[in-house]
């Protein structure tokens, strides 16, 4: 059965990681947009990686006489109030605005899930009192949450990844919640306690591949409103600290402009469209997916 | 019923203690002296022992606790550090504005999303349903204040149709109105557009659900089905995810606001940050606390109120 | 039964060459090919079929209940000369519900859970006889007195989930009734209920078919149920129409291969009287392993007796669970679900547990392994008593004591390769390592008639059968002396039941396994089982060797069990009566409640039944 090369273990990896595989593409090509959406969201992870040769300008380049403006063939995208390029401030602040958003939604996301497991698995007590937290913190505006965080940690890189994943880890602890418990109750779990097997190896092992699509899919969806909460709040004034230039403090200047100099607002807007636009395609188009129910049935 | 009522009452009161505790905590332990915050790094020793002894600060935990809760419970929830008046006179003042916001744009997205959504479940997969799915898509992925400043730019600046600056504070009905629309709009329209998506969702599961082929079977046209058997069962979902939207729509408010120059809480809490007003702070998460436990608590209450199965879990 | 002049009336449904076929992911595929039959005037014809068979599909497509965008149907369905598929739907939608019922196999999800259920019957009253609010209401309450739903009045303005299975399907009836129509189309009604339930349903059906005077196309995989009630059979297979007979016909002279199939797989009650041992089910078409001869004498079956010394001894086992309710949840009440249960297994013997749905018999077997713990009792095994020991000592024992579950589908984790899932006891327990391990799966697959190169397959790549198969190889991994088998041919089609309880019979004679078999299946019960444990309300009322409970049930519950089983031999259609209405009894007692525990007495050899009032 196996040649003497390979261990069994190997076999395993290798059949489950070729099935995962599959399952991705059967995924995506049952809903073409999702192909739509992970080429743009890529498109746009590559402009940010490929800032500096990219970009036409020094985004923190200031210049007196160009100041405020309109699109021209040097600046293609015109400049701000300090004669700065918002073309290539517009790709510099793709950087910041995927940092923060991957970052936080990464940690959100495992933290968030191994709460919603443990909560799903275990039930009674443990799971009302972690859900009741849960629920609470999901309840409470997801902005005035970062907000405060921010505000009394301030604004940085680091402090903006925390205070984003806060706001995302109830609804990740959610989304884990109700398909473990759903699991649990399936046979195969209780037929691994009667055949000895420990709760962690019951919950890591057996349940969380399980799990895994739905947590997939809530991530990129997530991935979407970190990033339009990172606007958000540089809009508000709370995001990276200038000069760095992040689409939200732009969209700030920009507003503070507004009524001769629409343009600076206009070009980071876009691009937050997009980006989140993207996400959001790639992750509904997923879902819809994975879900059953929503397939093509009658 | 009653028992069911009480119970969610009940449950909804321990909350909202819990809750208190924890924005008592979470303010007071938070790196860094609240003081030395306000103050910055310049001041002197004796001015941060000033204002910690102003603040009640050096007194024992205890202490701080009871007066806090007792503060909160009797409606006396500090004075604010920068106008010196009462911080729930500050909220309630313009309370009223953001509740009146909240609501209407919550109407608006209701009266929009879930007729779109029904329609776009019952069309399935035909033209009706790919363009509905499409544009709350794209009505998602805007932040809130990208579109209130698209909003602003094309009917404010562009075409004159509504007030650049709103204040909320008109006398008669129509000038409200005026100020009202375009903050309404732009609220209610990301509103409409996740009310959309749960409503159709919502839909299809209900139709695929055995009771609906017993209608079926039963010879009922099928809009009478829809109307009879489908409508409010659909809406269980919808009702969990307007309560959970409604924190959204409230942060989003906070944008909007901005914005539109429109008074209220969002408004409150930025200048409260901006300016190291510690007790105003406070105040403001003590009042949305609040209206979080309330929400849930009304959200459980339509769930009992719709489905008859809740009252005996 | 009918005579010949009658069927030659003009009949109520008739059915040509109907062929249906769905479009899955761009491809046509014809689910139901060229089906043709007719049903005379109060008569029932039965279609019978494995999963996949496409019986019910045919019923929907009579319906025109098939998706218009991905569904087509063909052919020519008239109904009382009235063709069916030329009509307009406005037309169509008369029909439905007005001139053909249907009741359908999930009562428990088939009515609206936000609508009374008084309403439900009413709208159909409204819909094809406009009658008036007070005239529905008063109609509707006819009908819930037709279909003897008792406290008709009260009842009428509740919500279906204050109703149980049985009396959910009751007002299913009473709605698919409430125009009178000519044809009644039941797809498995009775499937999901327990037995007496469904004896209670079958009755209730035939005598409203007499009154009513109305024709029933009765679908069921279930050959006992088509013998109580059909006059006619068709035979379904793969979408095709395989044999049609009448009833008596077709169990006496089954022509088509596929039918004799059939009816050799189906467990038959009784027709183990006078053999005391279990028997494997005859020339069942694809056999897993050589086997030995079926049929036996009775001398040489007692000299099969493997039985051995007692290995197992369960003492006053009790399990009880909390009810919550109240303002603060607190506990108001217990579920009494095993109370004072006592029995001995030996080795390579299968000792059976039936019972209907809230006997206890699945917690029965749960609480043996500690799966749910019990309040009390002791459950000794080979001398150690595994209530005294601690969970990390337990895991130990638990190599001795494994169980199979009753859904095939569940019962794998879906993410692993089925050798992975095999191979992992293995590795947890510390029997084997890397290559030793893997040999010992491949063996296990062997064993369990699947082939070694099955390993690194996905569980959805095999049928619910190979499944239980795989699951049975795992449970076997441990290498464990007694199993627990919970209701675990239950979900299977007739034909791999038989498959699978060959099986396991082979397995117990060539390495002495015991079985705890669990069952509601009394039929199947009598193949497999040294001794039968009839529970009832969490107790045991009878216990004894299997053909002594099982052809001499001395308790009055027994008695009513063996009654209810719908045996396939249309000649056996008993006249029954007095079951009409009695609910199955629910063991959720008030919090002081103790349980009068009545003292078994013994009847015969081994065989003890408990005191009743």
């Amino acid at each position: 059965m196996n040649s003497p090369e390979q261990t069994p273990t190997q076999v395993y990896w290798r059949t489950t990681l070729k099935a995962i595989w599959s399952g991705l593409l059967t995924a995506f090509n049952s809903n073409k947009t999702s192909w739509v959406g992970l080429v743009l969201f890529l498109l746009v992870c590559i402009a940010a990686i490929l800032a500096p040769l990219l970009a036409p300008h020094d985004p923190l380049e200031q210049s007196i006489l160009y100041r405020l403006k309109p699109p021209t063939a040097e600046y293609l995208m015109g400049t701000d109030y300090y004669g700065r390029d918002t073309l290539s401030r517009l790709i510099w602040g793709a950087r910041i605005s995927l940092t923060i958003g991957l970052l936080a939604i990464g940690v959100a996301m495992i933290i968030g899930s191994l709460i919603g497991l443990v909560a799903g698995y275990f039930g009674g007590k443990t799971d009302i009192i972690i859900m009741q937290t849960m629920d609470v913190l999901l309840a409470f505006p997801s902005l005035i949450l970062g907000l405060i965080v921010v505000a009394m940690l301030g604004p940085s890189i680091t402090n903006l990844v925390i205070a984003i994943s806060f706001t995302a880890i109830p609804p990740f602890a959610r989304i884990a919640r109700a398909p473990t418990m759903a699991i649990k109750e399936r046979e195969f779990i209780e037929a691994g306690r009667a055949l000895g097997y420990s709760d962690l190896r019951l919950m890591l092992g057996h349940i969380l591949p399980n799990i895994l699509p739905e947590i997939l899919v809530m991530g990129s969806l997530w991935l979407a409103t970190a990033i339009r909460v990172e606007a958000s709040l540089a809009f508000i004034g709370l995001g990276v600290s200038p000069p760095t230039p992040t689409w939200g403090g732009m969209i700030r200047e920009g507003f503070e402009n507004i009524l001769d100099s629409f343009w600076l607002a206009l070009f980071p807007s876009i691009a937050i469209l997009i980006v989140v636009f993207s996400l959001n395609l790639l992750g509904d188009g997923l879902r819809d997916a994975i879900d059953p129910k929503l397939r093509d049935e009658q | 019923m009653s028992s069911f009522v009480i119970r969610r009452l009940g449950f909804a009161i321990v909350t909202l203690f819990a809750v208190l505790t924890l924005v008592f905590f979470i303010v007071r332990i938070l790196p860094g002296d609240p003081a030395m915050v306000i103050l910055g790094d310049q001041a002197s020793m004796e001015a941060i022992d000033a204002l910690r002894a102003r603040l009640g600060l050096d007194r024992p935990l205890i202490v701080q606790y009871s007066d806090f809760m007792v503060g909160v419970l009797s409606g006396d929830w500090g004075t604010s550090l920068v106008s010196g008046r009462p911080v729930i006179a500050e909220i309630l003042k313009v309370l009223p504005a953001t509740i009146e916001l909240t609501l209407v744009s919550l109407l608006l997205g209701a009266l929009i999303g879930i007729p779109l959504g029904i329609w776009s479940a019952v069309k399935r997969n035909r033209l009706p349903d790919y363009f509905t799915r499409l544009s709350s898509l794209i009505g998602l992925s805007f932040p809130a204040f990208v579109s209130a400043i698209l909003l602003l730019l094309v009917f404010a600046i562009q075409l004159r149709w509504f007030p650049v600056i709103s204040s909320g504070q008109g006398t008669n009905l129509v000038d409200r109105l005026r100020d009202l629309a375009l903050p309404a709009i732009n609220l209610g329209l990301i509103m409409a557009a996740y009310i959309t998506r749960v409503a159709r969702s919502s839909m299809l599961e209900v139709l695929s659900q055995d009771y609906v082929r017993t209608a079926r079977a039963k010879g009922i046209i099928f809009s009478q089905i829809i109307w009879r058997h489908c409508l409010l069962n659909s809406m269980i979902p919808v009702v969990t995810v307007v309560g959970l939207y409604l924190g959204i729509l409230i942060g989003n408010s906070v944008l909007t606001e901005i914005v539109f120059n429109r008074p209220g809480l969002g408004k409150l809490i930025v200048g409260a940050l901006n300016q190291r007003d510690y007790t105003m702070l406070q105040g403001m998460m003590v009042i949305y606390t609040l209206i979080v436990v309330v929400v849930n608590l009304l959200t459980d209450l339509t769930y009992g109120l719709i489905d008859p199965r809740v009252k005996y879990k | 039964m009918k005579d010949i002049e009658e069927t030659q009336r003009q009949p109520v449904l008739c059915v040509r060459d109907l062929t249906t076929a769905f479009r899955v992911g761009g491809v046509w595929k014809t689910v139901v090919d060229r089906i043709s039959f007719e049903i005379g005037e109060k008569e029932t014809l039965a279609v019978v079929g494995e999963s996949g068979s496409g019986k019910s599909v045919t019923a929907l497509s009579i319906m025109r209940l098939v998706s218009a965008i991905n569904g087509r149907v063909q052919g020519y369905i008239t109904l009382e000369g009235r063709s069916l598929l030329d009509l307009a739907e406005e037309e169509m939608l008369t029909v439905r519900g007005g001139s053909i019922g249907m009741i359908f196999q999930e009562p428990m999800t088939s009515l609206n859970p936000l609508l009374t259920v008084g309403f439900q019957v009413t709208e159909a009253l409204r819909r094809h006889r406009e009658m008036s609010h007070a005239e529905a209401n008063k109609e509707a309450l006819r009908l819930f007195d037709l279909v003897r739903i008792p406290d008709a009045p009260k009842r009428f303005s509740e919500f279906p989930h204050t109703f149980s299975g049985g009396m959910r399907q009751r007002v299913m009836i009473a709605i698919s009734l409430a125009c009178r129509p000519k044809l009644l189309i039941a797809d498995e009604p009775t499937t999901a209920l327990d037995v007496t339930i469904q004896a209670q349903i079958l009755e209730l059906i035939r005598d409203l078919q007499s009154e009513i005077g109305m024709s029933v196309m009765f679908i069921t995989h279930d050959m006992g149920v088509v013998a109580e009630i059909a006059d006619r059979v068709v035979v379904m297979k793969s979408g095709q129409q395989v044999e049609q007979a009448l009833v008596s016909d077709l169990f006496d002279k089954p022509q088509h291969p596929y039918t004799r199939q059939l009816l050799s797989a189906v467990p038959k009650l009784g027709s183990l009287r006078g053999i005391g041992l279990p028997q494997k089910f005859p020339s069942v078409e694809k056999t897993i392993k050589k086997s030995n001869p079926q049929t036996i004498s009775t001398e040489e079956a007692e000299k099969l007796d493997h039985r051995g010394e007692t290995i197992l001894e369960v003492s006053g086992l009790t399990t009880r669970f909390p009810v919550r309710g109240g303002i603060f949840n607190r506990v108001v009440g217990n579920i009494h679900a095993v109370e004072d249960v006592s029995f001995s297994l030996r080795s390579g013997e299968t000792l059976a547990l039936v019972g209907e749905s809230g006997c206890g018999k699945s917690t029965t077997g749960r609480s043996i392994l500690r799966l749910v713990e019990p309040n009390a009792g002791s459950i000794k095994l080979g001398g150690t008593d595994l209530m005294d020991l601690t969970q990390l000592e337990l895991r130990q024992v638990r190599q001795q004591l494994q169980m199979i579950f009753q859904d095939p589908y569940g019962s794998l984790n879906p993410r692993k390769t089925i050798g992975a899932s095999i191979r992992e006891p293995i590795i947890v327990h510390g029997i084997a390592q890397g290559f030793d391990a893997d040999k010992q799966v491949a063996q296990l697959l062997t064993q369990v008639g699947l082939k070694p190169e099955h390993a690194t397959r996905f569980p959805h790549e095999f049928s619910g059968g190979q499944r239980q198969r795989i699951c049975i190889a795992r449970s076997l991994a441990l290498k464990p002396t007694i199993l627990v088998a919970d209701e675990s041919v239950s979900a299977l089609d007739v034909s791999i039941k038989a498959q699978v309880i060959n099986l396991m019979l082979d397995l117990q004679a060539e390495m002495g396994l015991s079985y705890l078999f669990i069952s509601h299946d009394i039929a199947v019960v009598e193949r497999i089982s040294h001794r039968v444990a009839v529970m009832y309300l969490g107790q045991i009322v009878e216990i004894g060797p299997r053909s002594a409970v099982i052809e001499n049930p001395k308790h009055p519950y027994t008695q009513q069990l063996m009654n209810a089983v719908p045996v396939p031999d249309p000649r056996q259609r008993r006249v029954r009566t007095g079951l009409m209405t009695e609910e199955i009894n629910s063991p959720v007692r008030p919090l002081d409640f103790t349980t009068k525990i009545l003292p078994m007495i013994e009847i015969g050899a081994n065989h003890f039944v408990r005191k009743w009032e």
